[in-house]
């Protein structure tokens, strides 16, 4: 009899106590292990045992904002993920794809922008379009998607649906490399300049190009600061892309709560029969699950290819899978939870790798370790809801 | 109305995407037919035809209508690219299609000036549409033999360059001789005794081998002996000087026998045999005249016309008739087969030339590959995505253990030697084959510690994390910490190729495995194994468990099948073949390099197992040659071969789930699937 047998029965049998539950397993006692392992590095870089931290604390507070700003896109990503698990039980595994559409529709929304002067003159303007345009290709391709590759296969076994997602995903990423190309595309430099009160405060850093100050650039700028005797540097763009995706999060709650087609929702995601019986009109619900999914992959895409400011048909796939982790680890279908994993993943990757003295080659190992890690142990993530192991 | 012109409508966006990916632009100055037909023009004609005919044939027309419905979709394919080159002459397009190097009115316009070109160009597209519409509305043989023959003489132009000297003339004739005695002097007795017309069979064919030996070994087919034609110096003149008057009848008399199998067996051999003699035909036309121009065509065109018309390809039916015969008979004709495809495939190489071989070779592996994840995946119902993992650490353990390193070189560092040095003093820890026997361990063994925890999870949960496993074992491979031992992003480079030492049997038994050649007996002969291993294992207790684990986990538990330890068996042996194919990569390759165990590879051998049929194994030999060694040999295609697969398994999903070869038991489960 298999170790992970003995287990299940005896998990079935009285509810053991998660240490004594540990010790019984090897493969959680290993992995634990390496888990109080990895603490103890990263313990001793922190602390200043001999002499100085290897970590400093300017050094974490730097990485805590970019690593917020990184995860609040993937958390954007994430939702797309956690709305549609949450009503088809499937993972769009085409999604990554998705968020890089709406990257590259943006790119060519803002360098039409800059060709024709509305950037330079009305940077606002050409921002908001360019996001609009990224949002609502996203959207297209989403739908796209999920009427060739997915309605279809609706009730077909769970391991269908995922190799069409498979297929979509391999086939978009084809289809933007050939016809656009292989070349990564550098996004425009943008200045949004606000605030123009600040210029005495900022100084020299103030400047642009021709000697000016115009005031607080929000997108371009990267200013030193010190705050409360911690030296940063800090671009605002992670600002903004932390609070875009949060206002757009939080836009995204209030529709699935407050609206009488979240209402509809959130009844298919309990149970699409009974949903369908009180006149839920399913299709239409997974249609807009799908676009909502999909405006805010693009909203994503816009605002990662702003602050990376270069596009490729390749952006899509680390992005994607990290998200996917994001939204496993809040609970997949979770809509909270995918916030929640989004802003946890994205600070853990950035911070972790020098907190750790670890070489940054290994960040993309960190988040397919968490990965790996969560959907192991506890794949109905960190805030519970059970529905990994047998639903459907 | 939109309902009925879908097809068209897909077509029209696919010809649209290829126009703007610069397809047709890097397509130009490919010939198909030399002087007459350009792979972009024939590409464009094959969508309108296509579009035509699966327009008119979902309403079911007369014809007059059927033509008009043709020429509708002419329209829908045409006049967006018309409607392109237009556009292109207001608006520069290339910034935004970076693929198009050339405007797409350079390759749409038959060169000639704008008005005049588009007006050509449209009527085309309506007439080729008229055609399809027109042959959807005559008999469906008709439709098939037509596009199936010009499908035929496409590729064939395709392929002229690398296929025409696959065969000398002389052989070419030689072995239709066969074919055609073995056919025909088999009908002399009764017409209904089987053994007797393989008996005349055999012995026809003996007699032209026969011949066949003596004008070998009188050397009338020396260079400038009289018989002697075309470039290609004759294999029967080559293959066995000395026996040829023994081994000759010998293999022309299985020829003759097949010839006569034509006759009285079921269709499935007398199809195989039929189409095999009609490719004898058409490459040895080809090696007689080199290059492929309208005449060519023309032949081809007849030939294959006249081939399908004689032997329409009904498998079905062959298969039914094949299950009709005795069990003698059954055994008699599988055993003919698997001579002929054996003595096939031990012949190709030396046939088909230094190139074909190594596509062989890597369509081989991926057959290796395939075999091992359709356990995991057609019979087990696992989706791994990180399959790619296995076959890396089967690499690097050859690697790692066939090349010199500290151990070997008394504690010094072999890079610290110089390069001399280190060939003379230190050797790898273990020849190829103790390393091969370690590599496949050490994948089993991988795929079993990878195993353990993840198999509990549920399948697409499954597949996630697999894929996180393959793409951190790449990351790790790639790792700089590690480069004394992995050599970070260099690889392990300088991998020997296996040498077979039997000099205590024969002195003369002292193989190196230095050719692609010699390389592609030794995939032969692993691909032979793994498929033995494999059928076994697919119809054994534990193979008819997988099944049933695929078909209903929870059904399958209550019947007394330990889930896990099945999983968990499908994993291991899954990884070990992995294992067993990336040792003989990384040695036909001299070397495993972390940049070729992407995602990527994982994603080929998943498409090809699903492709080709989840759970069949012919499936995935199949597979193998149509998405491995097809884009190899059409290179043309092969920057889109990933937006083939991507779109394949989608359309496999949609439309035939259980994929181009099927397994026998699929009827069961393609009720079980369609739940």
């Amino acid at each position: 009899m298999t170790p992970i047998q003995t287990q299940e029965m005896r998990a079935r049998r009285q509810p053991a106590s998660a240490l004594s539950r540990l010790i019984r397993n090897p493969v959680q006692l290993i992995s634990a292990i390496i888990l109080l392992g990895l603490f103890l590095v990263a313990l001793r870089n922190v602390l200043p045992l001999n002499g100085a931290a290897e970590y400093q604390p300017d050094q974490f507070a730097r990485q805590l904002i970019f690593g917020l700003a990184q995860g609040s896109i993937y958390a954007l990503i994430a939702l797309g993920y956690t709305l549609v698990y949450g009503i088809l039980s499937m993972i769009n595994f085409a999604h990554g794809e998705i968020f890089m559409a709406g990257a590259y529709m943006g790119f060519f929304a803002i360098t039409a922008a800059q060709e024709t002067g509305l950037l330079a003159s009305d940077p606002v303007l050409a921002l908001f379009i360019t996001l609009l345009i990224g949002m609502l290709s996203s959207a297209v391709v989403a739908v796209l998607v999920e009427r060739i590759a997915y309605r279809p296969l609706r009730n077909a076994p769970r391991l269908v649906p995922l190799i069409t997602a498979i297929g979509a995903s391999i086939a978009l990423q084809q289809i933007f490399l050939r016809l656009f190309g292989a070349s990564t595309r550098r996004y425009p430099d943008v200045g949004w300049f606000v605030l123009p009160n600040a210029c005495p405060a900022l100084g020299t850093q103030g400047l642009d190009d021709t000697g000016l100050c115009r005031g607080i650039d929000l997108i371009g700028g990267r200013y030193d600061v010190t705050v409360i005797g911690l030296e940063l540097r800090i671009l605002p763009i992670h600002f903004l892309v932390f609070a875009l995706s949060l206002a757009l999060m939080i836009a995204l709650w209030l529709y699935v709560h407050r609206t009488k087609s979240g209402k509809a929702m959130r009844a298919v995601a309990e149970d699409r029969n009974t949903a369908a019986l009180m006149g839920v009109n399913v299709d239409r619900v997974i249609v807009t699950t799908f676009i909502l999914g999909g405006l805010l992959a693009g909203a994503g895409g816009v605002l990662y290819a702003l602050y990376n400011q270069q596009v490729s048909p390749f952006i899509g796939f680390l992005p994607g899978i990290k998200a996917f982790t994001a939204a496993v680890l809040g609970g997949i279908g979770n809509i909270p939870g995918a916030m929640f994993g989004g802003l946890f993943l994205g600070v853990v990757e950035t911070v972790a790798p020098s907190m750790l003295g670890l070489s940054s080659q290994l960040k993309d190992v960190i988040a397919f370790g968490l990965l790996v890690m969560v959907l192991i142990f506890r794949p109905q993530g960190i805030f519970g809801e059970v529905l990994s192991s047998k639903r459907g | 109305m939109i309902r009925a012109v879908r097809p068209a409508l897909y077509i029209s966006a696919a010809a649209l995407l290829l126009v703007l990916s610069g397809v047709l632009v890097s397509f130009q100055e490919r010939q198909v037919v030399a002087g007459a037909v350009s792979l972009n023009a024939a590409l464009i004609a094959g969508l309108v035809l296509a579009a035509g005919m699966l327009t008119a044939g979902r309403l079911r027309v007369r014809s007059g209508m059927a033509v008009l419905q043709g020429m509708i979709a002419g329209v829908i394919v045409g006049l967006p690219l018309v409607l392109l080159v237009l556009l292109e002459r207001l608006i520069d397009l290339r910034f935004v299609f970076a693929n198009l190097t050339q405007p797409v009115g350079a390759t749409l316009l038959f060169s000639l000036e704008l008005v005049p070109g588009l007006l050509v160009f449209f009527s085309s597209c309506l007439l080729v549409g008229a055609l399809g519409g027109f042959l959807s509305s005559v008999s469906r043989r008709t439709m098939r033999i037509t596009v199936f023959s010009l499908a035929a003489t496409v590729v064939v132009g395709l392929v002229a360059d690398q296929l025409d000297s696959v065969i000398a003339p002389v052989d070419g004739l030689f072995i239709g001789l066969a074919l055609v005695f073995g056919y025909v002097g088999s009908d002399i007795f009764g017409r209904d005794s089987f053994w007797m017309r393989l008996l005349l069979g055999l012995f026809n064919g003996a007699a032209i081998g026969f011949v066949a030996g003596l004008l070998a070994a009188s050397g009338g087919l020396v260079e400038g002996g009289g018989l002697r034609l075309g470039h290609v110096p004759p294999a029967i003149m080559i293959l066995v000087p000395g026996y040829s008057l023994i081994i000759l009848p010998l293999i022309f008399g299985i020829l003759g026998a097949l010839g006569a199998l034509m006759r009285t067996t079921p269709r499935m051999i007398s199809t195989f045999v039929h189409y095999g003699g009609v490719l004898v035909v058409i490459l040895t036309l080809l090696a007689l005249r080199r290059g492929f121009d309208t005449f060519d065509a023309v032949m081809v065109l007849a030939i294959s016309a006249w081939a399908f018309n004689t032997f329409p390809w009904r498998i079905e039916e062959s298969v039914r008739q094949f299950n009709g015969l005795t069990v003698v008979q059954r055994r008699v004709v599988r055993v003919a087969v698997y001579c002929a495809t054996l003595l096939i495939l031990v012949f190709a190489p030396a046939f088909l030339g230094q190139y074909m071989t190594n596509v062989l070779n890597l369509v081989g592996l991926y057959i290796i590959m395939g075999i091992g994840l359709n356990i995991v995946v057609g019979n087990a119902g696992l989706l791994d995505l990180g399959y790619v993992a296995f076959f890396a650490i089967g690499a690097y353990t050859i690697g790692l253990l066939t090349t010199p390193s500290i151990l070997t070189c008394g504690g010094v560092p072999p890079e610290a030697l110089s390069g001399e040095l280190v060939l003379t003093t230190c050797t790898g820890i273990m020849n190829f084959w103790q390393a091969w026997i370690v590599a496949i361990l050490a994948s089993g063994v991988g795929g079993l510690l990878l195993g353990t925890p993840v198999l509990r999870l549920r399948g697409d949960y499954l597949a996630i994390v697999t894929l996180g496993f393959g793409e951190i074992i790449r990351i790790m491979l790639r790792y700089d910490d590690f480069s004394p031992v992995f050599g970070a992003a260099q690889g392990i480079a300088n991998i020997p190729r296996p040498i077979l030492d039997l000099t205590t049997l024969n002195p003369a038994w002292y193989f190196v495995f230095d050719s692609e050649a010699s390389m592609y007996y030794l995939i032969l002969a692993s691909i032979l194994v793994a498929i033995f291993v494999a059928s076994h294992l697919g119809n054994s207790r534990i193979g008819r468990a997988w099944r049933a684990m695929r078909a209903d986990e929870d059904v399958a538990q209550a019947m007394g099948i330990r889930l896990a330890r099945a999983k968990l068996l499908a994993f291991t042996i899954g990884a070990a073949f992995a294992g067993l194919g990336g040792a003989l990569s990384a040695t036909r390759l001299f070397g495993a390099y972390p940049d070729s165990f992407s995602l990527l590879v994982s994603i080929n051998v998943l498409s090809l197992v699903i492709i080709g049929g989840m759970g069949s194994i012919p499936g995935v030999v199949l597979g193998a040659f149509i998405l491995i060694g097809l884009p190899e040999v059409l290179r043309e295609l092969s920057d889109y071969r990933l937006l083939a697969f991507g779109v394949l398994l989608v359309y496999t999903m949609l439309v035939r789930p259980q994929g181009l070869y099927p397994v026998r038991y699929w009827q069961a489960s393609a009720q079980a699937l369609s739940r």
